[in-house]
C-alpha cells in the first residue's frame, strides 16, 4: 500500500511536468500564512481553522481521530524577516508556538529559515481516573518553500523537533519523562487559495514523523520506534 | 497548475497509504537442540544459585550496568532495564561449566539477536556443579548479535547478589496475557501461547480479558469488536458478541495465526502448562458472569486434582459487571478484584483492589486496603520513571504492565524496596 | 495492480497528450459563477487487501464493482467541495461444506462498503483531482451456517481518491474517464476502479 501510494505520486508528479515550464504573466503573492514569501514590514496575516490528527494504530489500538482548533499567524518586520506562530486547543492538549523566519524570493519561487519554540500544556485531569499533567517544551529549526501560482501558492515547510523537557505529573509524583532529545520531523504542504469571492482558505497536511507527537501525550508512549502521524488541517484567511 | 493540485492529492492519497505500521521484528533462528543434547539440565537448586542480580562487565552500553536473571522453568531469563530487554536461553551443564544458547529482544523497539552464554569452571562453573554456595561470583560470559553490527558483541555477567524481594510479595501480571500485539512478541495478545510465555517475559501473573460469544461462550479476547488490530479475516466486523464459535473458528485467526481461545481453555492451559501464580480475569461481558464463574469453579477443581497453586480471580472492571456478579448465584465462590471505588471493594467483598496508576499513590487508601486483608494491584505501568516512583514510594502489591520485562528487571534489581 | 497502475497513468495523461497532440480541442468553458454540480461514476473495480480475507485460502484480491456520487459546491474559483458517497463491492466468496471443516456448511460471504466522505476538488479546465476525506460503512454479509443470512455494518475510517478529464457536451453536461481509488489503510484494503464519470452543473449564479 505504502508502494502504491509512492507511485501514484511519482506517475502524477511525472505525467504533467511539460506544464511546470510553462510561463505566467500574473502570480499569485496574496499574503498567505504558510508561504515563504517575505512580508511587508508590519503586514500581517492571520488565519483560523481547525487541524486533525490520525493517532495511529499502534498507539491507539485503532485510528483514532484528535480534532483541535488550530490558529496560524504571522508578522512582518524589517529585512525580510517575520515573525511567525500557532495556537492550537482540544482542552486536553493546548499549545503556542512562536518563530522568527527569514524569507526571501526569486520570481515564483519563495524560500525561508527560521526555528520557533513551543510550549504545550496536557492536561486531563477532568477525566475520571486521570490526574495526569504534562508540560513540553519544543524547539523547532524549519526550512520553508514556496511556489506562486496565479490561482494558489503552494508551500512546504520542514521542521525538526527538538524536544527540550517534558515534565508529566501524576497525581503528586512528577517525573521528567524526556529531556533534549530529537523526537522527530514533519513536512507540511499546504495549498492556499482563493475559495469564495475574497476569501482566502489554506489547507493541508503535515506529515509528522515522531516518537512522542504533541497530541498523543496522554497515551504514554513507549516505543522506540518513530511513527508516522498524519494531520490534517484547514484555516480561513481573517 | 493541475499538476499542483495532483501532487497534493497524491500526497493525500498517500497519507493513508503509509498509516504507521511499527518495524517487523524477525526473531533469530536458534539451534537449542544441539546444545540440550549435549547438556545436562540444571538442577531446582542449581538454578535457584544462578538467579540473582549481575552486574554487566562488558555490554553495558546495550544494557545497562545491572540486570536481574531468573530461571522459569527449563530457561533461564535476563531482564534489563536499559534497552528494556528480555533473554531467553537454553542450555544446561558440561561437567563443571555450563553452556546456553538463545535470543534476546529489545521489547520497545524491534531489535533482537542471537545468545550465547557460557559458564567456566573457574568462574562459578565448578561451584555450580557440586552445588555449593550461592551463586554471588558466578560469571556468566559469552556474545550476542545486534542488528546492524556485522560481529557479535561481547558479553559478561557477574552475580552480585540476591535477587530483591518484598516482604508482603509481589505480582508482576502481564497485561493481556503478557504484552500486546503492538509489542511484537510473535504471540497474539490473549493467545495461549503468549500466557504460556509470559513467565518467561517477567511476569508471575497474567491479565486476561474475557467477552462472550453470541451463544454465550466466555473468549479470551481484549476488544469488543473485531480489528484488523487483533484479527487475521475480513469478514466479521462489529462486536464480537454477533458471532458464534463456530463462526469465529471458521472465520478468523488471532493476528498471529493463533485460534482464539475459550476462557476453558486458556486457564487449563496455564493450570497444566506454566508457573503463573494469579490470573486476572478481567471481565468484559455482564451476559457471562455466570459462565465465568462457573468455568472457574472447574478451573479450580483441576488445578486441586493436580495439585497445583493458583489464584484465579474474578475481575470487576465496571459497574455492569459489578451488578452481574452480585446479582450471580455464584457470587462468593472465586476470590474478587474489583477495580471500583472503596464501598465497591467491600460490598463485593474483594481479595484485590486495582485502582488506575493515573489516580497516584493513594497511600491512606492503600494502607487502609491492607489492613482490611485486601491485596492492591495497579494497572497499566509502562513507564519506567513512574514505575520506580511506585516501587519505592508506593506500598503496592502488583503492578500490571505491557512489559512485564521491565518491571521484573526495577523490581528483582531495586534496593530500596518497602 | 500493475495495470491499474498503467490505467492511472494514461488517465492522468490525458490533458497532457490532448494537449500535444490535438490542437482543435475546444478548450472547456472555465467557471466564472457559482455552480452546484452533481455527478456520478461507475466502473469495474478491483481490490486488493493486504492479508488474506479468511483463515482458508490465500486470497487477497477481488474483482468487483463501483458507483460514487458527488454534489459539490463550486464557488467562483478552482475549488470545490461537498459531498461523495455511493457504493462498491469489495470481495465476495463461496466455500464448500469441505472448505470448513468447523462449519461443515456452505457459506458466501460479501465485503461492500459506503462511503460517506467530504470531497474536496480542484479543476482546471476539464481536469479535476478531488480527495474524499471522512470513512466508509463497511458492511459484510455471511449467508449460510447458524444465520441464513448475517450482516454487519461499521464505520471505517478511510479516504479516496478521484482523478479524470471530462469533456463538455453542451454548456452544463459533461463526461469522461476517472480513475477512483479507495483506501482504508487500517482495514489494509486498497480497490481502484476505472470509471465513466458523468457530470451536470444544474445551478449556476
Amino acid at each position: 500500500m505504502r508502494a502504491l501510494g509512492l507511485v501514484t505520486i511519482i506517475i502524477v508528479l511525472c505525467t504533467p511536468l511539460r506544464t511546470l515550464a510553462q510561463p505566467s504573466d500574473t502570480v499569485n503573492f496574496e499574503h498567505y500564512v504558510f508561504t515563504a514569501h517575505p512580508l511587508d514590514g508590519g503586514d500581517g496575516v492571520f488565519s483560523m481553522g481547525a487541524a486533525l490528527t490520525i493517532l495511529p494504530q499502534p498507539l491507539t489500538e485503532y485510528p483514532t481521530p484528535a480534532p483541535m482548533v488550530d490558529l496560524h499567524w504571522r508578522l512582518g518586520l524589517p529585512l525580510q524577516t517575520s515573525i511567525y506562530g500557532r495556537a492550537g486547543s482540544n482542552i486536553a492538549t493546548t499549545l503556542a508556538n512562536m518563530g522568527l523566519m527569514w524569507s526571501f524570493s526569486f520570481g515564483r519561487a519563495s524560500v525561508g529559515v527560521g526555528v520557533s519554540e513551543m510550549y504545550m500544556y496536557g492536561n486531563i485531569t477532568y477525566v475520571d481516573g486521570f490526574n495526569t499533567v504534562q508540560h513540553r517544551w519544543a524547539t523547532y529549526p524549519m526550512v520553508a518553500a514556496s511556489w506562486s501560482f496565479p490561482a494558489f501558492t503552494v508551500s512546504g515547510r520542514f521542521e525538526v523537533e527538538y524536544m527540550t523537557s517534558q515534565v508529566r505529573t501524576i497525581a503528586d509524583q512528577t517525573v521528567t519523562t524526556a529531556q533534549d532529545q530529537v523526537n522527530g520531523g514533519s513536512l507540511t504542504l499546504a495549498i492556499e487559495q482563493p475559495f469564495w469571492k475574497n476569501t482566502h482558505v489554506s489547507m493541508g497536511v503535515t506529515l509528522n514523523y515522531s516518537r512522542n507527537p504533541y497530541q498523543a501525550w496522554f497515551l504514554f508512549n513507549t516505543f522506540r520506534d518513530k511513527m508516522f502521524y498524519p494531520e490534517l488541517f484547514v484555516g480561513f484567511m481573517l | 497548475m493541475k499538476n499542483i493540485t495532483l501532487v497534493l492529492a497524491a500526497l493525500v492519497l498517500c497519507l493513508n497509504g503509509c498509516v504507521s505500521e511499527l518495524t517487523p521484528v524477525v526473531y533469530p533462528t536458534v539451534d537449542y537442540e544441539t546444545v540440550i543434547s549435549t547438556t545436562t539440565p540444571l538442577t531446582l537448586e542449581q538454578r535457584a544459585q544462578m538467579n540473582g542480580i549481575y552486574i554487566m562487565q562488558e555490554g553495558r552500553s546495550t544494557f545497562g550496568d545491572t540486570v536481574a536473571v531468573r530461571w522459569d522453568g527449563e530457561a533461564m531469563s535476563i531482564y534489563t532495564v536499559k534497552s528494556v530487554s528480555f533473554f531467553y536461553v537454553r542450555g544446561g551443564m558440561r561437567t563443571d561449566s555450563a553452556r546456553f544458547v538463545g535470543y534476546w529482544r529489545a521489547v520497545q523497539g524491534p531489535e533482537t539477536g542471537e545468545v550465547s552464554l557460557g559458564i567456566l569452571a573457574s568462574e562459578g562453573g565448578k561451584e555450580l556443579a557440586e552445588g555449593k554456595g550461592n551463586g554471588v561470583g558466578l560469571t556468566l560470559r559469552g556474545t550476542i548479535t545486534s542488528p546492524g553490527s556485522s560481529r557479535p558483541n561481547t558479553l559478561v555477567l557477574k552475580k552480585i547478589k540476591a535477587l530483591a524481594n518484598r516482604t508482603r510479595g509481589f505480582e508482576i501480571i502481564g497485561h493481556r496475557g503478557g504484552g500486546r500485539n503492538s509489542d511484537r512478541l510473535g504471540k497474539s495478545e490473549n493467545s495461549i501461547e503468549l500466557m504460556l510465555f509470559a513467565s518467561q517475559l517477567g511476569a508471575t501473573a497474567c491479565e486476561i480479558d474475557v467477552y462472550g460469544t453470541s451463544d454465550g461462550v466466555p473468549v479470551v479476547f481484549h476488544d469488543p469488536t473485531f480489528t484488523p488490530r487483533t484479527v487475521q479475516g475480513a469478514y466479521l466486523l462489529g462486536d464480537i458478541s454477533n458471532y458464534s464459535l463456530r463462526q469465529i473458528r471458521g472465520f478468523v485467526r488471532l493476528v498471529n495465526g493463533e485460534q482464539l481461545p475459550t476462557l476453558e481453555e486458556a486457564l487449563m492451559e496455564v493450570v497444566d502448562k506454566s508457573t503463573i501464580r494469579t490470573i486476572w480475569l478481567d471481565n468484559k461481558d455482564s451476559r457471562v458472569v455466570d459462565e465465568i464463574l462457573a468455568i472457574h469453579q472447574r478451573v479450580m477443581d483441576h488445578a486441586a486434582s493436580k495439585k497445583r497453586t493458583i489464584r484465579i480471580l474474578f475481575g470487576i472492571p465496571t459497574t455492569e459487571i459489578y451488578d452481574a456478579y452480585m446479582k450471580s448465584p455464584l457470587k462468593g465462590t472465586a476470590p474478587v478484584l474489583c477495580e471500583l471505588d472503596q464501598a465497591s471493594v467491600r460490598a463485593s467483598n474483594a481479595a484485590v483492589w486495582a485502582p488506575r496508576f493515573t489516580d497516584g499513590l493513594q497511600s491512606d487508601v492503600v494502607a487502609q486496603m491492607h489492613k482490611e486483608g485486601r491485596d492492591v494491584y495497579c494497572w497499566t505501568m509502562d513507564d519506567p520513571g513512574f514505575i520506580l516512583r511506585f516501587l519505592t514510594e508506593g506500598d503496592f502489591d502488583g503492578f500490571c504492565t505491557n512489559y512485564p520485562t521491565l518491571l521484573a528487571a526495577l523490581f528483582y534489581t531495586r534496593k530500596d524496596l518497602k | 495492480m500493475k495495470c491499474m497502475l498503467l490505467v492511472l497513468a494514461f488517465c492522468a495523461s490525458v490533458p497532457c497528450v490532448l494537449k500535444a497532440a490535438d490542437s482543435t480541442v475546444v478548450a472547456p468553458p472555465v467557471v466564472q459563477k457559482t455552480a452546484i454540480e452533481i455527478s456520478v461514476a461507475g466502473g469495474p473495480q478491483r481490490t486488493f487487501f493486504r492479508e488474506p480475507t479468511t483463515p482458508l485460502t490465500d486470497e487477497r484480491q477481488f474483482s468487483g464493482m463501483s458507483v460514487m456520487g458527488k454534489l459539490m459546491w463550486h464557488p467562483d474559483h478552482i475549488l470545490s467541495v461537498g459531498l461523495l458517497s455511493g457504493y462498491t463491492t469489495f470481495s465476495t466468496e463461496s466455500f464448500t461444506k469441505d472448505d470448513i471443516p468447523v462449519l461443515n456448511e456452505p457459506f458466501t460471504l460479501t465485503l461492500e462498503a459506503v462511503p460517506l466522505q467530504l470531497a474536496l476538488s480542484m479543476q482546471s479546465g476539464g481536469f479535476e483531482v478531488g480527495v474524499g476525506l471522512g470513512g466508509y460503512l463497511l458492511s459484510s454479509t455471511i449467508t449460510g451456517g447458524d444465520a441464513v443470512r448475517q450482516a454487519n455494518t461499521i464505520f471505517e475510517i478511510g479516504i479516496s481518491t478521484q482523478v479524470s478529464y471530462l469533456f463538455f457536451i453542451g454548456e452544463t453536461f459533461s463526461v469522461g474517464p476517472e480513475v477512483n481509488i479507495h483506501l482504508l489503510s487500517n482495514r489494509g484494503i486498497v480497490a481502484i476502479s476505472p470509471c465513466l464519470r458523468a457530470k451536470w452543473e444544474f445551478v449556476r449564479y
